[in-house]
């Protein structure tokens, strides 16, 4: 009876690591699937909970494939791979460099290796991990684009993602068409957000040289950027002084003053002290 | 002295046939089959060369899988010897109880390292069929450094199979593992945040729990890093060496212990 008993036990063990190995199997195959781009699933913004859970868990999955980006370009040495004392002033709450990220002082830390053999721990840890400071050679940047496109199939909404792409495949691959592609693939999943529609427009500005197509764009992120509901946040001010800055800058080169003249007002609306609104100013004044 | 090494060798053949009789390493092959070879030929943007996201995520299974076979094998032996009853034969003289843990130790090592040598072979197939790269000093010191990781899971799955039942075993086994893994090289800095309770406990773990970072030669091997001095290989073994012995100390006074 009570080996039976025992036989049963272990036949439901057995049957609940199948059921385990199958649902890791399962989620394993769906994200190869989103991967590879064969499978989008739709992200629309609904009430019901278990999309916001299901769209939060996706942005989470989605930031950490840019961690890995970020870890990549670094050739894999992540804060946690680093023993060295000081090394977390050098990034941001998200473990990614901040903007002095790249100073002198930190390539300094990287490259030192202070760790004493008589702290065995550290001392193995700070040889057998790579910190020393390392870039990814601009050719070698197409290992970035899995993780990038995992990124974007994993959580469409995510616009890091889609920035990060555009400019490793516009500036490291120097890949421009496919750039622009991707981008505008990131604004058909995200209708509303005016900083794909800036990005857009600035490498249509500074790559590819068509201002035609690059004031269109601007003009959609302009009334992007002001059909937001939200209260605006320092980064959308800065944003929209962006889009300011460069509309005046195409109707300076157009020579369309009342257009200029439009602008400055709403960019002094915004921070009439910005060097950007100055800038615009200066162009005006110039006339 | 002789018919010990008979009777250990005798146990390690067992060990090896039991591993390849069961059957588990054809499934796990062909779960990381599975897995692999749809992202095996992934192109994004339709650029091709990017290798380095597949030799990772191979990898990541090849660290998976043979931690999962290691504690698998080494976590059954004493608790189906129980069920069995085939531990009193075994206990008959002349074979004691030292040669018996012993014998047992090395065979379910030689299995869950043999399962390794074919995970690293399929691993170096891949690669060096997608990369072209087939062999490197990295390579070669990210194996030894990995044999001595199953070393130390195979004695700390042995000893806990005569502390609990081979489930818990394995699951607590797992969360020592991965959360060394991932965390193992932070403790100190977590601790000095913490409360006293914690910070003991951090401590404590710090200096008990495995440093299983210690093998992880990942980062090297995906991103192309220079070897390491073969002095660090040296210590990371010494120190897989006296970990699995203090296990090994630990799981003997329990046999010794255990009463049947």
């Amino acid at each position: 009876m009570k080996n039976g008993s025992f036989k049963v036990a272990v036949s439901i063990e057995r049957l609940r690591i199948m059921q385990a190995l199958i649902a890791l199997t399962a989620a394993v195959v769906l994200q190869v699937f989103l991967s590879a781009g064969r499978l989008e699933l739709p992200q629309k913004s609904t009430s019901s909970l278990l999309s916001i859970i299901s769209d939060e868990t996706r942005m989470v999955f989605s930031g950490i494939m840019i961690k890995k980006v970020d870890a990549y370009f670094h050739g894999g040495a992540t804060v946690a791979n680093c023993t060295l004392e000081n090394h977390l002033d050098a990034h941001d709450e998200n473990q990614l460099h901040g903007e002095q990220g790249h100073s002198d002082s930190h390539h300094i830390a990287h490259t030192k290796k202070p760790v004493s053999f008589f702290r065995p721990v550290k001392w193995v840890n700070s040889r057998i991990h790579a910190q020393e400071h390392r870039h990814l050679a601009n050719e070698k940047s197409v290992e970035l684009l899995p993780w990038i496109v995992a990124a974007c199939r994993t959580a469409p909404k995510n616009i890091d993602s889609y920035q990060i792409g555009s400019y490793i495949l516009n500036r490291m691959i120097e890949n421009p068409e496919t750039a622009i592609g991707f981008l505008e693939e990131g604004i058909k999943n995200n209708p509303l957000n005016p900083e794909l529609e800036v990005s857009l427009a600035e490498m249509y500005f500074g790559t590819v040289k068509d201002v035609e197509k690059s004031a269109i764009h601007f003009e959609n992120a302009l009334e992007k950027s002001l059909a937001l509901k939200r209260e605006l946040t320092e980064d959308d001010n800065m944003l929209r002084l962006k889009i300011y800055f460069y509309i005046g800058r195409i109707a300076k080169d157009n020579r369309d003053f009342d257009r200029l003249r439009q602008v400055l007002k709403s960019a002094q609306d915004i921070n009439r002290e910005n060097v950007m609104t100055k800038a615009i100013a200066a162009w005006l004044a110039e006339e | 002295m002789s018919i010990a090494i008979l009777q250990i060798s005798a146990l390690i053949k067992v060990s090896l046939l039991e591993l390849y009789r069961r059957k588990d390493l054809i499934v796990v092959l062909i779960l990381g089959a599975i897995l692999l070879l749809p992202i095996a030929f992934v192109t994004p943007f339709g650029i091709s060369g990017s290798g380095t996201y597949f030799n990772e995520i191979a990898l990541i299974m090849v660290w998976i899988f043979s931690i999962f076979i290691a504690l698998g094998v080494s976590s059954r032996i004493f608790p189906n010897e129980f069920e069995k009853r085939t531990i009193y034969p075994l206990l008959a003289k002349p074979a004691g109880r030292g040669v018996i843990l012993t014998g047992r130790y090395l065979g379910a090592l030689t299995a869950a390292i043999s399962a390794l040598c074919i995970f690293y072979a399929a691993y170096i197939l891949l690669c060096g069929i997608k990369q072209g790269v087939w062999f490197s000093e990295v390579l070669l010191q990210a194996f030894i450094l990995h044999a001595g990781l199953i070393a130390v899971m195979v004695a700390i799955g042995m000893t806990g199979s005569l502390l609990m039942t081979p489930s818990a075993n394995i699951t607590l086994s797992l969360l020592v593992a991965f959360g060394m893994l991932f965390f193992g090289n932070r403790l100190p800095e977590l601790a000095q945040g913490q409360g006293a309770i914690a910070k003991i406990a951090l401590y404590s773990a710090n200096a008990l729990a495995p440093h299983i970072e210690f093998f992880d030669m990942r980062q090297r091997l995906v991103h192309d890093w220079p070897a390491v001095s073969w002095l660090v290989c040296v210590v990371v073994m010494l120190y897989a060496a006296v970990y699995s012995w203090v296990c090994l100390l630990i799981a003997d006074l329990l046999l010794r212990r255990k009463r049947f």
